[in-house]
C-alpha cells in the first residue's frame, strides 16, 4: 500500500518535472496563450476578466439609476409609524396605499392630468412642424446671411432663458395672458419654443443626409418646393419627427420652472401642469408642518405624488425607448 | 454672391427664387429670433442699465448706468456667495460629467449580453430629471448611495488631501448621482460618435500590435473630440439652466434672480436683468475656453 503511494508520488513528480522541462517549453506556452485567451480575451472575444469588470461596471452605475426610484417607490408605500421608525429601511410593515389616494386628490390627479397633456402636447407639436421647415430651409437652400442666421440659431441654446423670460413676462402681463396657454404657443409657433434649436439641428442633420438628387428628380417632373418638401424629403426624416416631438414632450413635462412662471401663479392657474401641482403640494406641507420634523409624516405622500407626476413619462418610455436611444445614433447629430 | 452681375438674366432670377424659397422656409423662425430672443435681450440689457420696478403692470425704470452690476458685487450680501459657489460646482461637475458619460457610452458599445436592459436604465434619467423629482430625491437624501456618501469617504479625503482639493472632491461624490442624472444625453451622443469610429481602425491598430490602453488614447479620444466639445456646450447649459433646488437659505442664480424680480424684498426687476447678463456672460466666457483648449490640441495633432 505505502510502496504503490510512494510510487504514485513518483509518478505525480515526473509529471510535473515534465511539464516544466525545456523540452516541454512549447506545449506550456500554448497552454498559457490558451488561459490568456479565456481570461483576457482575443481581437474577437471579449475575455472572461474584461467581460466581468464590464457588468461589474454597468451593475453599479445602474444601481445608481435605480436606487432613488427604488428609494421613492418603497418609501411611497410606507405608513407613517414606519416612516418615523429608523430601523425600518426598505421592508415596510404595511403596504400603506392611501398615500396615492391623498396625493391623487392633493395634485387632482385626473383633470390636472389632461391639463399638462394639452400644455405640453400642442406646443410640441408646433415645434417640430417649425423646426421642420427651419431645418429644411437652411440644408436646402442658399441665401444671403445663412452662415450668419444659422450660427445665431446654435446661439440661441446657450442664452439663459431667464434673460429672455423676464421681458417676455412684462409683455404677457401687460396683454393680461398670464395664466393663458398662448404663453407656451406664442414662443413655439415661432421657433423659439424649448430646446427649439437641438430639433433644428438634429432634423437639419438628418435633411443633410437625403440625396439630393432625389428631390432634383421631382422638380425636374414639375413639383414645387412645397410640393418637394412634403412628398420627397418628409418621408425621409420621418424616425427624426418622431424624436423631436418626444423629446419636446418630455421636456416641456419636466419644465416646472417655465410652468409655474406661466401657468401656476396664484389666480391665474387654470392650466398649472402637475410639476407646478407637485411644487404647491410640498410648499403646502412645509407650510404646515412649519418645516419641522413632523415634516416626515408626509414623506410619503409626497414620494407617492411624485411617483404620481413621473408616471405617465414613464409608460411613454418602455414601448417608445427605441426612438430616445437609437435616433440620435441615426440623425448624425454633431456630423459636422 | 459676387458672381451676381456676370451671370446672365435668367439665372438671376432663379438664384432670387431660391433665395426667396430659403427665407419662406425659416421665415416663422426668423420672425421669432428677432421678437422672441434679441429683441426682449436688448430690452433686458436696457433694463439692466436702469432701477426698474413694477406697479401693477406697469414697469417703472430710471436711468443709472452700471449700478447694477456695481451693486451685485459690492453691496449686495448674498449674491458674491451664490456666484462663486456656482462657479465652483460647475467647474468640477463639467468634466466629470463628461468622463463619466464617456465611460458609460463605452461601456454600452461593447458586445454584450443584456446591452439594451442597462441602455433602458441609463437613459431613464433622460425622462424623469424634473426639478420637483430631483428635489424630492436631494431632499429625502435618496441620491445619497449609502456607501458613497458615507463619512468615511470625507474623512479620508479630509485628513489626507489639502482642503482647496478635498472639498470639491467631497462634493463631487455628494452630488455624484445628482451628476450622473443630468448626464443622459451626453451618454447618448457619446454612443452615436463612438459607433462612426470605423471598425478596420481598431483591427488595423491590433495587428500592428497596439493594447487597448494605447487605442483608447490614438484611436477613441481623437475622434471623440468634436462630440465632446458639444457634450461641454450642452452640460454647461444644463447644469447651469437646470432648476436645481437647494436647502433653504441657499439659492441658486437662478431661483435668486426670480425672487429679486418677484417677490417682495427684492431689488426689482432692472437688477435681475443685470444678474442674468452676468449669468450669460460666465456661462459664454466657460464654453470659450472649453471650446479654446479643444481646438487647440486639434491643430497640433
Amino acid at each position: 500500500m505505502e510502496k504503490n503511494l510512494q510510487k504514485n508520488e513518483k509518478i505525480l513528480i515526473q509529471k510535473i518535472k515534465d511539464f516544466f522541462s525545456e523540452e516541454n517549453k512549447v506545449n506550456r506556452d500554448n497552454l498559457k496563450t490558451k488561459i490568456k485567451k479565456k481570461i483576457i480575451g482575443t481581437r474577437e472575444k471579449n475575455g472572461l476578466l474584461k467581460k466581468l469588470i464590464i457588468y461589474f461596471l454597468l451593475v453599479v452605475f445602474g444601481f445608481i439609476y435605480l436606487y432613488p426610484l427604488v428609494f421613492m417607490a418603497i418609501t411611497s408605500l410606507k405608513s407613517e409609524a414606519d416612516l418615523m421608525d429608523t430601523s425600518i429601511k426598505w421592508l415596510p410593515t404595511t403596504l400603506e396605499f392611501v398615500n396615492y389616494k391623498v396625493a391623487f386628490n392633493e395634485l387632482n390627479y385626473l383633470p390636472t392630468f389632461f391639463k399638462t397633456l394639452i400644455v405640453v402636447v400642442v406646443p410640441s407639436a408646433i415645434n417640430t412642424v417649425v423646426a421642420l421647415l427651419t431645418a429644411y430651409g437652411f440644408s436646402r437652400f442658399k441665401f444671403p446671411g445663412k452662415k450668419i442666421l444659422f450660427a445665431l440659431m446654435l446661439a440661441t441654446f446657450v442664452i439663459p432663458e431667464a434673460l429672455t423670460q423676464i421681458p417676455q413676462f412684462v409683455w404677457y402681463s401687460k396683454m393680461g395672458l398670464i395664466g393663458n396657454i398662448l404663453t407656451y404657443i406664442l414662443p413655439s409657433t415661432f421657433g423659439q419654443g424649448l430646446n427649439e434649436a437641438i430639433y433644428i439641428l438634429i432634423l437639419y442633420s438628418m435633411f443633410n443626409l437625403i440625396p439630393k438628387q432625389l428631390e432634383e428628380a421631382a422638380r425636374i417632373d414639375g413639383a414645387s418646393s412645397l410640393e418637394v418638401f412634403f412628398k420627397v424629403a418628409l418621408p425621409m426624416v420621418k424616425p427624426g419627427i418622431v424624436t423631436v416631438f418626444l423629446f419636446s414632450v418630455v421636456w416641456y413635462w419636466n419644465d416646472s420652472a417655465t410652468a409655474s412662471m406661466y401657468l401656476g401663479r396664484a389666480g391665474q392657474d387654470f392650466w398649472a401642469t402637475i410639476p407646478v401641482m407637485l411644487d404647491r403640494y410640498q410648499t403646502q406641507i412645509i407650510a404646515e408642518t412649519n418645516g419641522g420634523i413632523g415634516m416626515k409624516l408626509y414623506q410619503g405622500k409626497k414620494m407617492a405624488g411624485t411617483l404620481l407626476s413621473i408616471i405617465p413619462l414613464l409608460i411613454m418610455y418602455f414601448p417608445l425607448q427605441n426612438f430616445f436611444v437609437e435616433s440620435i445614433e441615426k440623425t448624425g447629430i454633431a456630423g459636422e | 454672391m459676387e458672381n451676381v452681375n456676370v451671370k446672365p438674366k435668367k439665372q438671376l432670377s432663379n438664384k432670387h427664387r431660391e433665395w426667396l424659397t430659403g427665407y419662406a422656409f425659416i421665415g416663422l423662425w426668423l420672425i421669432g429670433l428677432l421678437a422672441f430672443t434679441l429683441f426682449p435681450m436688448a430690452q433686458a440689457f436696457w433694463y439692466s442699465l436702469n432701477e426698474a420696478k413694477f406697479y401693477g403692470n406697469e414697469i417703472k425704470t430710471s436711468f443709472q448706468w452700471f449700478e447694477n452690476f456695481k451693486y451685485a458685487f459690492v453691496s449686495d450680501l448674498n449674491f458674491p456667495k451664490i456666484f462663486v459657489n456656482y462657479i465652483i460646482e460647475i467647474v468640477v461637475d463639467v468634466p466629470f460629467s463628461i468622463v463619466a458619460s464617456l465611460i458609460l457610452a463605452m461601456l454600452l458599445n461593447q458586445n454584450i449580453k443584456g446591452k439594451s436592459v442597462f441602455r433602458v436604465i441609463f437613459f431613464l434619467p433622460v425622462i424623469i430629471s424634473t426639478g420637483p423629482v430631483i428635489s424630492e430625491l436631494m431632499g429625502q437624501g435618496a441620491t445619497e448611495i449609502p456607501l458613497l456618501s458615507s463619512e468615511f469617504v470625507a474623512d479620508i479625503l479630509e485628513n489626507y488631501l489639502p482642503s482647496f482639493l478635498s472639498k470639491p472632491i467631497n462634493l463631487l461624490f455628494e452630488k455624484l448621482v445628482i451628476v450622473l442624472w443630468l448626464s443622459g444625453i451626453q451618454i447618448l451622443i457619446f454612443l452615436s460618435g463612438l459607433q462612426r469610429i470605423n471598425k478596420s481602425t481598431y483591427e488595423a491598430a491590433e495587428i500592428d500590435g497596439a493594447s487597448s490602453w494605447q487605442t483608447f488614447w490614438k484611436i477613441t479620444l481623437p475622434s471623440m473630440k468634436p462630440f465632446i466639445l458639444l457634450n461641454v456646450v450642452y452640460t454647461i447649459v444644463n447644469l447651469s439652466f437646470f432648476d436645481m433646488p437647494t436647502e433653504t437659505g441657499n439659492y441658486t442664480i437662478l431661483t435668486y434672480i426670480e425672487q429679486q424680480c418677484f417677490e417682495a424684498g427684492g431689488k426689482g426687476y432692472g437688477y435681475a436683468c443685470s444678474l442674468g447678463i452676468i449669468y450669460f456672460a460666465v456661462i459664454l466666457l466657460h464654453i470659450g475656453i472649453y471650446a479654446l483648449l479643444l481646438r487647440e490640441k486639434k491643430v497640433k495633432k
